[in-house]
């Protein structure tokens, strides 16, 4: 091996040895931020497509009528009342492969004539109808991921 | 203003060496937490409380002393955990 390769390897060997320290201080200060060395909090959220991957239909109820789906079939939002195929022990709830649902029209929100608060107290009237029928009402996220993949909710527009 | 936690019995966390992956069943997303993210929401689902009393814990927890910019931190971390819907204000 000549004098020109054997610098070029022992170079490109250096090289090498540099990028994997660098890599390995990189990991290092990763490290020592998540595991927060100055106790600071940390949180970091996946926001990629592993809400519609998800190969179960399982959802919590949403946390407030003001996250529930609402659909207007032209006489009024209409809660979208989604009915489980079962409560698990965490407290989740298992839609199913294709979840049944049913709109509660009972009673009837007037967008126009009905005052804000009305339109609460009526929706939240409309979420006890659902209850009462086993229902659980489903956040937009839920209902975004869930109807990605299933046919269950087509046709469906959403307030 | 006082702060709680919203849903934590509905999340399903794994403790990785006091590192945390948290699923939120009801938004589809995973989280990532470092002990310090995971003190705060456990704390705040035994009971409400406010920024300084968050704060209060935590230093408490880690041993060190509160400062602005550590409390400036905290509040971010909770309008954060807010906008994921971990946590809610009190009513």
């Amino acid at each position: 091996m000549d004098k020109d390769k054997l610098f070029e390897q022992n170079n490109h060997s250096a090289s090498a040895q540099k990028m994997c320290q660098q890599s390995s201080a990189k990991k290092q200060k990763r490290r020592m931020l998540l595991k927060g060395g100055a106790a600071l909090p940390v949180v970091m959220t996946l926001y990629s497509g592993a809400a519609l991957a998800r190969t179960s239909n399982i959802t919590g109820e949403a946390a407030s009528i003001t996250e529930a789906v609402f659909v207007n079939m032209g006489n009024g939002p209409q809660l979208l009342c989604v009915l489980p195929k079962e409560k698990l022990d965490s407290g989740a709830y298992d839609l199913g492969d294709t979840p049944g649902y049913t709109l509660i029209t009972n009673p009837p929100i007037h967008p126009l004539t009905d005052d804000p608060a009305t339109i609460l107290a009526k929706k939240n009237e409309q979420l006890e109808n659902c209850h009462m029928l086993g229902g659980i009402m489903i956040s937009g996220a839920a209902f975004t991921s869930i109807a990605a993949k299933t046919s269950a909710f087509d046709n469906l527009m959403i307030l | 203003m006082r702060w709680l936690s919203n849903n934590f019995r509905m999340l399903l966390v794994a403790n990785w060496n006091d590192e945390y992956t948290v699923f939120q069943p009801d938004s589809g997303k995973t989280h990532f937490f470092n002990q310090t993210s995971m003190d705060m929401l456990s704390f705040l689902s035994q009971r409400p409380a406010s920024t300084e009393e968050i704060c209060d814990y935590l230093s408490r927890q880690s041993g060190q002393a509160p400062d602005k910019n550590f409390q400036d931190n905290i509040e971010k971390i909770l309008y954060h955990f807010d906008a994921l819907g971990l946590i809610k204000k009190e009513s």
